[in-house]
């Protein structure tokens, strides 16, 4: 029995081809071939060995078996193969379906929002026309106060202004709504700026405004670094640890990711510039952040009791704050954006990669 | 024109304040950034360390540094030493009110006018020590006397100017009039550095009897300029509307350290203080005597203000707990004045010079930043987080957004301002839209009529792509502002009407407008401010709403902007907004099988197919569930002015399998109805 095995297997190994492969079926494992001959010769024996012999060559057919598939199936590839199909070149570029690509700003301005949404916040947005009462009085923004200087508006012919901030939407929607209030305010603002590469006459904030018996600073701070958390980390923190990127997402995750540092708006009292560490340099200093570890990012602070009264809110009742994030910078670090005008240039193959 | 308080510090002269040793610079820069102002930079000069601090524009008290040394000294907890008031050598025989008058016309302009004097100066370099801070602090050391005015101002940030009383007009006897007043229109005033000035009679003058000596708050004149023969010097210490200076600061387009300090809200309680110590340095520099008394107009003296601080409020609104020694000790540190009131209360006098805090949310403030809003625990909000309610209007915007991602179209954002010549090629007369009034330059001076102007000049931009398809979603506006459509456009070269059509007809389907139709325009019609040619565009229509239009681009326009075959589209998103329904109800499948029979039928060459199909659909029935053109041919065998359109109709019923003769008899009812229009129907 294991001199037909060898032999076999021996066969089965030389044969080059399917042909040939088929030459050792007839010669071993047909019913005339060398395993069918040694079956018909178990008859011979007697009948207390029948059993056992038999099971044994039962064992080594199967076996034999089993080689020949595999050699079958090798022989089959490697004639495949040789023909030249079944072969298939997978480094050849994939074909690209032809769909659009959503503009970074809508990216950052979804996620931004999302974020929002999630911890409770609504959506709403407001007028980009705005009157000097909601742009300027009703934020407690006296007239040629200081303050007033810092937007560098444009004005538009009939006396209106073009919002230099999302804030005006913050006092109409207190207008007619009562607290609780939790809000984002996307929208374009405009200002006098001479386009360089970190100036535009028109670009985006998010306004965020919260308002109930005891937002406190201490809120304010909570919702934030949550925020940073969520917008920075995404799925960075989950990829190769060997990525710079993701060591930025876990340094963040980490803790203190924002300072706060004493500001002044009219609008809000206390108020914030809030920085956030350097997403580059994760705090230690690099040309990004001048060398301070700390990049500013939003400003923030208490709304003014003015500006709750103004909105027809009782000021001894309510509390909160506010924000506004540039949605431009926020896209600008989160994709390495050196120069804003590439958001507004509508160049493809800028677009293309988003 | 911005008016920004950015000031140079220097280290060498902070320290002078302190008793003991201030931190290095680096850590006091850091300080600083943390609880009071932003460090812009921070430069080594010789032996000293120049800060350039931007301080904050409610802040002016801190354009000094006796202000920011009160600042550190709050930070650090420790001591600030000013410099004492010696009112020495005092010239006894004379006093100030005998030399000097002063009148002033409008006390808002001027609230305070405060004047001292001093004689017998030798005018000369001042010493080195003075010379080396002014230069540290960006100033340019000019003579003792004008030196003494700029370190002074330095030093506690109250502007002040020196006028030469020898070239003052006479007056009565020894008495000189200085006049505080509005310019005449047209009256000039020479200043110093040679410039002459013509004014507005809302600008405020210094003047004698014979004529203007100074634009008040901003610039000395040439006429009492102090010189090397000046031997008697009158001192000026005032105070100016901050409106009133901003103004004539911005017409005159002259901004200075005067001006700009003026333009914030400062503090009218400390002329007198100021100038007695501007006269102790002019007679310690220059040799002179100090004449006894100051000459003080001040009819509304600033009074300091009475808060009430509840510790409470103050908690609530930090969201951490105080310990009220430690807010007590702050805000005194700051030169607030506390007492204790009632229960949870304190009584604060604010300082004159802190004309920025107005209510106790003010106070609560200056404890959280001094005490370090880094000591401010996170805390989560309490209460429940409800779901927001949807923002329909953005859901709708971002579905149409995505549905012309997924058809190849992508999304671009553009300027919202356009220029005269944009609008006139776009056939907007530049009269009918809101212009700006103050634009960054001329191809920004008008509000976009349509997101058109500006997206057609994409193309231009992407020469090197063959196919372009571009779209925006934004703000247009009309001449009245208080409409702002929001509009969905698009610009496409490199692709035709139809693919248009398509994307159009898919993103309005996403947002459940089953009802899309594309229209011809009639020839009375305009194509959308002529935006499009006429016979090859469409109005969109939703049921029966028209929401906007498509099609080529007005041969016109294209050659303006260099550019030929592009399609456009606009489309109002307000409209589409209240059209939306979200809706995608299901439609039963039917099981049985689909019949299908093809007929062309020839039409005259201007015959839209939206009619033959509506006649087929109308004639066959219910059970032909679809009409659809598959081709379409003019030429050689068809007689000019026709064409032949192949159509195909797919016969199904749901609840069972349609025999021949009946899907025949449909299709011979479909064939009647068209020839009964006249057309031949090729079967």
């Amino acid at each position: 029995m294991e001199k037909i095995k060898q032999k076999a297997v021996g066969d089965i190994d030389r044969a080059q081809d399917l042909a040939g492969l088929s030459l050792v079926y007839k010669k071993h494992l047909d019913k005339d071939g060398t395993l069918g001959c040694f079956f018909r010769s178990l008859g011979e024996l007697p009948k207390d060995e029948r059993g056992r012999a038999g099971a044994e060559a039962n064992k080594v057919k199967t076996e034999i078996a089993e080689i020949y598939e595999k050699r079958y199936a090798a022989l089959e590839a490697a004639g495949r193969q040789a023909e030249g199909s079944g072969w298939l070149d997978v480094t050849l570029p994939g074909i690209k379906p032809m769909v659009g690509h959503i503009h970074p700003l809508s990216l950052v301005e979804g996620r931004v929002l999302e974020i929002f949404n999630s911890m409770g916040f609504g959506i709403i947005e407001s007028q980009e026309v705005e009157n000097e009462w909601y742009n300027f009085d009703a934020l407690n923004v006296p007239k040629e106060h200081p303050a007033r200087d810092v937007f560098d508006s444009l004005f538009l012919s009939d006396g209106s202004i073009l919002r230099p901030h999302t804030s005006p939407g913050q006092v109409r929607y207190m207008e007619c709504h009562q607290p609780p209030l939790r809000i984002v305010a996307p929208g374009r603002v405009f200002r006098r700026d001479p386009v360089d590469a970190s100036h535009e006459p028109n670009f985006y904030q998010i306004e965020g405004l919260m308002v109930d018996k005891a937002i406190s600073v201490a809120n304010f701070k909570s919702i934030i670094d949550e925020f940073f958390k969520q917008f920075f980390c995404d799925c960075e923190a989950e990829a190769d640890p060997s990525n710079k990127r993701s060591e930025v997402a876990r340094n963040i995750a980490a803790g203190e990711n924002i300072r706060l540092r004493p500001s002044y708006f009219p609008f809000t009292e206390p108020s914030f510039e809030v920085d956030l560490k350097c997403v580059h340099c994760s705090g230690k200093g690099c040309s990004a952040c001048k060398g301070t570890g700390w990049m500013e990012i939003m400003g923030a602070g208490m709304v003014h009791p003015n500006v709750l009264k103004n909105a027809g809110l009782n000021p001894q009742f309510w509390q909160g704050f506010a924000f506004g994030i540039g949605s431009d910078r926020l896209a600008m670090i989160k994709y390495r954006v050196n120069d804003i005008r590439l958001l507004y240039d509508s160049n493809q193959r800028f677009l293309d990669q988003f | 024109m911005r008016i920004i308080l950015l000031m140079l510090f220097s280290y060498n002269w902070l320290q002078t304040f302190f008793d003991k040793k201030l931190p290095e610079p680096k850590e006091l820069a850091k300080l600083i950034v943390k609880h009071c102002f932003e460090v812009e930079s921070m430069e080594k000069s010789g032996k000293d360390t120049v800060f350039d601090i931007s301080i904050l524009s409610n802040r002016p008290d801190c354009s000094s540094h006796a202000g920011m040394a009160r600042e550190i000294a709050a930070v650090m907890g420790c001591r600030v030493i000013l410099p004492k008031i010696k009112n020495g050598r005092v010239k006894p025989v004379l006093s100030a009110k005998s030399m000097i008058d002063v009148q002033v016309a409008d006390a808002v302009a001027c609230p305070r006018y405060s004047a001292k004097m001093v004689t017998q100066v030798k005018v000369g370099p001042s010493p080195k020590w003075l010379q080396d801070r002014l230069s540290a602090c960006g100033l340019r050391p000019i003579n003792n006397i004008v030196d003494a005015t700029n370190y002074v101002m330095l030093e506690f940030g109250q502007p002040l100017h020196a006028f030469d009383w020898d070239k003052l007009a006479e007056g009565r006897g020894r008495v000189k009039k200085i006049i505080v007043r509005y310019a005449t229109d047209g009256e000039e005033v020479e200043v110093l550095g040679e410039k002459k000035y013509g004014l507005l009679p809302t600008m405020l003058l210094i003047t004698d009897e014979a004529g203007p000596l100074a634009i008040a708050g901003i610039k000395g004149g040439k006429r009492a300029e102090i010189s090397e023969k000046t031997s008697i010097v009158v001192l000026e210490s005032a105070n100016f509307n901050q409106r009133s200076i901003r103004m004539t600061s911005r017409s005159l387009g002259l901004v200075t350290d005067a001006s700009v300090r003026f333009a914030h809200d400062l503090d009218r309680g400390q002329t007198v203080e100021v100038v007695e110590r501007l006269a102790d340095l002019v007679a310690e520099i220059s040799g002179g005597q100090v004449v006894a008394g100051v000459v003080d107009r001040n009819p509304n003296p600033a009074k300091p203000k009475q808060l009430t601080l509840n510790m409470e409020m103050a908690e609530r609104l930090l969201g951490t707990d105080i310990q009220t020694a430690r807010a007590k000790k702050i805000l005194d540190s700051l030169g607030f004045a506390v007492k204790k009131g009632k229960k949870a209360d304190f009584e604060v006098v604010v300082p004159t010079r802190r004309t920025d805090v107005t209510i106790p949310q003010d106070l609560v403030e200056e404890i959280g930043r001094i005490d370090g809003y880094d000591k401010i625990r996170a805390a989560t909000a309490g209460g429940p987080i409800l779901p927001p309610p949807v923002n329909y209007f953005w859901l709708c915007k971002i579905i149409l957004r995505d549905s012309l991602i997924a058809s190849g179209w992508s999304e671009t954002r553009n300027y919202t301002f356009v220029s005269a010549v944009d609008c006139r090629n776009f056939g907007f007369d530049p009269k009918d839209l809101l212009e700006i009034k103050n634009p960054v330059n001329a191809d920004f001076s008008y509000m976009r009529p349509s997101l058109l102007l500006n997206l057609s000049k994409n193309i231009a931009k992407n020469s090197g792509q063959e196919i372009l398809k571009q779209f925006e979603i934004g703000k247009i506006f009309g001449a009245s502002r208080r409409s702002e459509p929001t509009m969905l456009s698009g610009i496409c070269k490199g692709a035709n009407f139809f693919e248009l059509k398509g994307a159009i007809e898919f993103a309005l389907g996403r947002l459940g407008i089953d009802s899309c139709s594309f229209a011809p325009i009639k020839d009375d019609e305009k194509a959308m401010g002529g935006i499009c040619d006429r016979a090859r565009s469409a109005r969109v229509l939703a049921g029966k709403s028209e929401i906007g239009f498509a099609g080529y681009a007005n041969e016109a326009i294209l050659k303006a902007a260099g550019l030929e075959n592009v399609a456009v589209f606009e489309l109002s998103v307000d409209a589409l907004a209240k059209l939306a329904t979200r809706r995608n109800d299901f439609r039963q499948i039917s099981t049985h099988p689909v019949a299908i029979r093809d007929l062309a039928v020839l039409v005259p060459r201007f015959e839209y197919a939206q009619n033959i199909i509506n006649e087929i659909k109308k004639t066959a029935g219910p059970l032909a569930v679809s009409v659809e053109p598959i081709d379409i041919y003019e030429g050689a065998e068809i007689a000019p002015g026709l064409k032949n359109i192949a159509l195909r109709i797919n016969y199904q019923a749901m609840d069972r399998t349609l025999d021949g003769r009946e899907i025949d008899k449909m299709q011979e009812k479909a064939i009647l109805g068209l020839e009964a229009r006249g057309w031949k129907v090729r079967r």
